[in-house]
């Protein structure tokens, strides 16, 4: 078994490719769950996101402005089910679900109404590729990580500015308090309802950067129907496996893509795992972790709860 | 003492439900006194910590605020006029750390003052109290999660403190470390409210008194000159007017139930119990009386076979007849239809069946008797329970209890939101059941009616049975003092008739 | 003169009332299909296709003849029975979101005999109905038990264990159940003795439909008319009271949700043994979940899924034909699924926070 750097470094790459869209959105879910609120509908915002990136790539030709459109029309799309799901406190788990239906015909209609068939034209290059100086020539890791699609960049800065906020910033603690004791987040004084509305749009904006990406970046400004594949419901588990710790969102979703992308370069590498067992790994690793972790009061306690003041018994 | 901060002036709540918990109800508090809040449950002390607190407002009169009226209509109102509040029930962050919990609360310059750690030792150094800032508030003891509360209520700079129930969930010997708590902040101009139920303790340790008794104001003063035994008059008041005895003194036989030095740990509002020794005989009625939260619901549950003692024994005999104090959530199954609550246990015993499925005809008709029988009112007896009135809910409860057959039957809080006639039915249903030999254990924080029923009178106070009164021992004069006064462990008076 | 204004008022709204009289629950489930229907007929017209046509269309392809008929029918069956799976679950307290992984479980099971034993004549349907059930039983008891021993939360473990059973098909149909020399992902194909036969010649209808509404009267009747769906029901409903009656709810919890889960995998056996009649990956695209949908859009009610099913069913086969008649979008189908259930969810939030709860995440 050899393999040379640049077997290596063109699979650590695929592997940020691969994880980059789930990555972005477990971010979100992350923070929504946070406080409070369970986004079963993630795919469904993914799916928003992406259509409305090919809508945007199509009307400016810029792949830039597409991702822009298309987080656009995730935090859009993420708002109108935050009416449900936190002012008008319908179930989280039956909104979703029913979201996550709708997004899919949705999506389609759009696709077949406004987009046309012919493949996007002009490069995307500005939005795949953005060699980072000096680092992107670093062995092995420029390549991997230093030679990506500044989405990536982006979406690691994010990661650490999230976990900032989470941890030392006055917007963090209250944002875990509401997920935690809403009841008593509103004893002290602070408006539940509107922190919550936020959290939930800044997932739709992440899951719609996703979806984008995924459209955009990965998929060459093609939207397919149905194209999230279940990416959603990944990234919430990645959510939950990465205990709603930004980094640690990153390096799961990164573990994950690698997996993914071990069924492409595994043949180079000399594994011989099928892949849908790879595929299945991270799930199987997800739940042997929520079991461990058992009744350890380990979610935000107030996790999926519509909040009510005088709370209905 | 110049001038009161805060004044209840002349304030009366009725509730929508037209129960008027306040009437006319004047309290005045002073900066820097320590001001307890007496009076038994349903007295009206919760209300007009609500009221001052923006959680009610009040039907009728006011509150003064250094002599201005001002309205708190909500939480915010009483927090930014300085108001802070200690729940019963904590309103704590649990995952948080001690930091944290007060960050959270913190408005502005008090942010400010408590960023660093070295910050948050120092503000609680204040009041005399010492914990570690970073320690994870799940992971303290009740006492210490108390002290949290506390001095989450006085981050904003508050000037008046309310305190619902402190003592309840604390060890005696942890009440004195809360007092001197309390007594720090009082120190520093603060005017502290404490609601109790406790004579001993407030003689001990606050400056005034105002006591309530239904909804009104029966007596105030300083406690310097007030008599143990005056303030216990004035919380349970004389002589019982209403209701006469149902039925004759009847003297139990044959023991069914037996708790030897039962003790149960503290925990979340309230005392748990310790060391206490039970023995209920066949064909008697034994009450259980006490102020709510002083080791009931553990002695309930401990009779259900829910759980089991910490310590020491409990002998239960094959099948406890079960009327919960919770009627919407354990009592019934609010969905179910009346005929199904009725006969629930039953139909588990593999009775009213017919070929392997439900004999719905059957139960109907069974149903309908015990309908009949037990009074109900209901348009059917396949009306979902949800439908009926409290009373009638309550009927159900009872019939099933009763059809059981059991040697021993357990009601707690019976007649609880009852009216009158329905009230008078269940306690009439009780006797018969004693009558025929059943032991009938029932807790109740209504000292009235468990003198018109029982034989014999327990008394729970802190989580320990602090006296016995039987026949016609059995007075508010004696009870009383059991109920309200300090638990003194290896003291406990035993009066009889 | 405004007295006896104010006692006809009165009395009208009272008829008016009377005449409303149908539950809570039912009258926000109409009002949210009314709602999506005309969300549905607006995104028509918005298409410029004639409504009038559109519907007769519609209504030809979803009930038209017997071919669609029963297409609808076959579209009807998986969703109905991972309906009725959910709704038992969800009835005795257990938020089962793992109807899509018991389907594909209960899909792998009706291979197993086959595989096994090789075409052994008529006694194959038979087993391989019964492992298909019992496939999709034992994967659904696990999050029970999980539940039980570490107090694992059965949202997060079902929706989990739905990626396990997916990735497990796949790899089975890649693998072990390839038929030597096939690049395609599927497995061998059943031999016509253990298939759901066809009911009528020319059609999709097998079998399996008639089972599935079989299974719906079996479940009504269990949750009705037996001690043990009482108890079922009360202890997902009132856990304090059955705790009371000195009743295990995990007992509960476990046969509730391995009777969900045999009914889960019946779904996925019957797409199997009367649709595709070998196992095929990524047969199901999200059935699981429209099964769920139609469990709460049915007020949880095993006659209620038949109505919901049905309308799901038709939905499906009526917008085949709008595709290929009027060339509308058959995304309509999912827009169409989805709306009700949105709509119910709102509804019923809105009137929970009003203090009248139509049902509760377990009632």
């Amino acid at each position: 078994m050899d393999f040379d750097a640049v077997t290596i470094a063109l699979f650590l790459a695929a592997g940020v490719r691969l994880c980059l869209p789930v990555a972005l959105a477990a971010l979100g879910e992350a923070v929504s769950e946070r406080a409070g609120v369970f986004t079963i509908g993630l795919e469904g915002l993914m799916l928003f996101g992406a259509v409305a990136s090919a809508v945007g790539l199509a009307m400016t030709g810029s792949p830039l402005m597409a991702l822009v459109i298309g987080t656009g029309g995730g935090a859009a799309a993420a708002f109108v089910l935050a009416l449900g799901t936190v002012l008008a406190r319908a179930n989280q788990i039956v909104m979703g679900i029913g979201f996550n239906l709708l997004a899919i015909g949705a999506t389609s209609l759009i696709r077949q109404l406004v987009l046309t068939n012919a493949p996007p034209t002009g490069s995307l290059r500005t939005v795949t590729m953005m060699k980072l100086p000096w680092l992107a020539d670093l062995p092995v890791v420029g390549r991997a990580f230093f030679s990506q699609s500044p989405v990536f960049y982006l979406a690691v800065v994010i990661a650490v500015l999230l976990w900032a906020m989470l941890r030392y910033s006055r917007l963090g603690l209250v944002l875990r308090a509401v997920g935690e004791n809403a009841a008593a987040t509103d004893a002290a004084g602070l408006p539940v309802l509107p922190i919550r509305m936020g959290a939930a749009v800044f997932t739709g904006v992440m899951a719609g950067l996703g979806g984008a990406t995924l459209c955009i970046v990965a998929s060459g400004g093609t939207f397919v129907d149905n194209m999230t594949a279940g990416r959603g419901y990944l990234a919430i588990a990645i959510a939950i496996f990465a205990r709603w710790k930004p980094v640690r969102v990153m390096l799961v979703a990164f573990v994950l893509g690698l997996l993914e992308a071990l069924q492409f370069q595994g043949q180079y590498l000399g594994i011989q795992i099928a892949t849908p067992l790879l595929m299945a790994a991270p799930f199987v690793v997800a739940l042997i972790a929520w079991i461990a972790i058992g009744r350890a009061g380990a979610a935000p306690a107030d996790l999926g709860r519509p909040f009510l003041r005088g709370e209905l018994r | 003492m110049s001038a009161p901060i805060i004044k209840c002036d002349h304030v009366s709540k009725r509730y929508p439900n037209g129960f008027l918990a306040l009437e006319n109800v004047t309290v005045d508090l002073y900066p820097g006194e320590i001001h307890a809040l007496l009076g038994e449950n349903g007295a009206g002390k919760s209300t007009l910590m609500n009221i001052l607190y923006g959680v009610h407002e009040p039907t009728g009169g006011g509150l003064l605020l250094n002599g201005r009226e001002v309205r708190h209509t909500r939480p915010g109102d009483a927090i930014a006029n300085g108001i802070g509040m200690v729940h019963q029930h904590f309103k704590l962050v649990m995952p948080f750390t001690v930091a944290e919990n007060l960050a959270l609360v913190a408005k502005g310059a008090a942010r400010a003052r408590l960023r660093r750690h070295a910050d948050v030792r120092t503000f609680m150094a204040e009041f005399g109290i010492e914990l570690d800032p970073g320690a994870v508030l799940g992971d303290l003891p009740l006492a210490l999660q108390q002290r949290v509360e506390i001095l989450k209520a006085l981050v904003n700079e508050s000037r008046i403190l309310l305190l619902d129930e402190p003592s309840t969930i604390l060890a005696p010997s942890e009440v004195g470390a809360l007092y001197d708590t309390l007594r720090r902040i009082r120190d520093r101009g603060t005017a502290v409210a404490v609601v109790t139920h406790n004579v001993d303790e407030v003689l001990a340790n606050a400056d005034r008194y105002t006591v309530l008794r239904r909804g009104r104001t029966v007596g105030t003063g300083h406690i310097a000159g007030a008599d143990a035994d005056a303030l216990v008059e004035l919380i349970v008041g004389r002589s019982v007017a209403t209701g006469s005895r149902i039925g004759p003194y009847r003297t139990g036989g044959e023991p069914r139930l037996v708790l030897a030095g039962v003790s149960i740990r503290p925990g979340r509002g309230s005392p748990g119990l310790s060391n206490v020794d039970l023995e209920l005989r066949a064909g008697e009625v034994v009450g259980v009386a006490g102020v709510e939260g002083n080791g009931q619901t553990e002695l309930f549950e401990l009779l259900a076979g829910q759980r089991l003692p910490d310590q020491g024994r409990i002998t239960l005999p094959k099948a406890v007849a079960l009327v919960p104090q919770d009627r919407h959530h354990e009592g019934l199954s609010l969905d179910l239809p009346v005929s199904q609550n009725l006969l629930y246990s039953e139909i588990m015993r593999r009775r009213y069946r017919r070929a392997g499925l439900l004999d719905h005809a059957a139960i109907g008709n069974r149903a309908e008797a015990m309908i009949e029988a037990a009074d109900i009112r209901t348009r059917s007896h396949a009306t979902p329970a949800r439908a009926l009135s409290g009373g009638n809910q309550q009927k159900i409860v009872l019939a099933r209890a009763m059809a059981e057959d059991a040697p021993v039957i357990a009601v707690y809080q019976p007649t609880r939101g009852l009216d009158v006639a329905a009230a008078e039915a269940v306690l009439a249903r009780l006797a018969e059941a004693a009558d025929r030999g059943t032991t009938v254990v029932m807790i109740s924080s209504n000292i009235e009616e468990l003198i018109r029923v029982s034989d014999r009178i327990v008394v729970l106070n802190g989580g320990r049975v602090t006296g016995e009164v039987s026949g016609a021992g059995m007075v508010i004069e004696k009870i009383g003092p059991l109920m309200t006064r300090a638990v003194a462990p290896g003291k406990e008076g035993v009066a009889h008739g | 003169m405004a007295e006896p204004m104010a006692d006809q008022m009165g009395a009208a709204l009272g008829l008016i009332r009377r005449a409303l009289s149908v539950p809570l629950s039912m009258r926000v489930t109409l009002a949210a299909f009314a709602g999506s229907l005309v969300i549905g007929l607006m995104l028509i017209g918005l298409l410029g296709v004639p409504l009038g046509a559109a519907a007769r269309v519609a209504a030809a392809g979803a009930f038209g003849d017997m071919r669609a008929i029963s297409d609808t029918l076959v579209f009807m069956t998986p969703r109905l029975l991972v309906a009725l799976g959910a709704l038992v679950a969800i009835r005795g307290g257990m938020f089962n979101l793992g109807g899509e992984g018991q389907l594909q479980m209960g899909a792998i099971g009706a291979m197993l005999p086959f595989l096994a034993f090789g075409d052994i004549g008529v006694a194959l349907l038979p087993l391989a109905i019964l492992s298909g059930a019992i496939c999709g039983g034992i994967w659904a008891t696990i999050p029970a038990l999980l539940k039980l021993w570490r107090g694992a939360d059965e949202v997060i473990v079902t929706l989990l264990m739905n990626f396990i059973a997916i990735f497990f098909l796949k790899y089975l149909v890649q693998g072990p159940m390839q038929p030597v020399g096939s690049n395609f992902n599927m497995s061998a194909q059943l031999p016509s003795a253990g298939t759901l036969p066809l009911l009528i010649e020319g059609t999709r209808l097998h079998l399996g439909v008639v089972l599935a509404l079989v299974v719906a009267f079996g479940v009504w009747v269990m949750l009705q008319h037996t001690a043990f769906g009482l108890a079922l029901r009360a202890s997902g409903a009132s856990p304090g009271f059955v705790r009371l009656q000195g009743q295990s709810a995990g007992r509960m919890i476990v046969s509730s949700m391995a009777i969900s889960g045999m009914i889960g995998g019946l779904a996925g056996a019957f797409e199997v043994l009367g649709v595709q009649y070998r196992l095929i990956d990524g047969f199901s695209a999200g059935l699981g979940f429209e099964g769920l949908a139609v469990a709460f859009l049915a007020g949880l009610e095993p006659m209620g899924a038949v109505v919901v099913s049905l309308y799901f069913g038709a939905i499906n086969s009526a917008t085949l034909s709008l595709q290929s008649q009027l060339s509308i979008p058959s995304a309509l189908a999912e827009i169409l699924s989805g709306l009700p259930i949105i709509l119910l969810a709102v509804i019923s939030g809105v009137l929970l926070a009003k203090g009248r709860p139509v049902w509760t995440s377990t009632r």
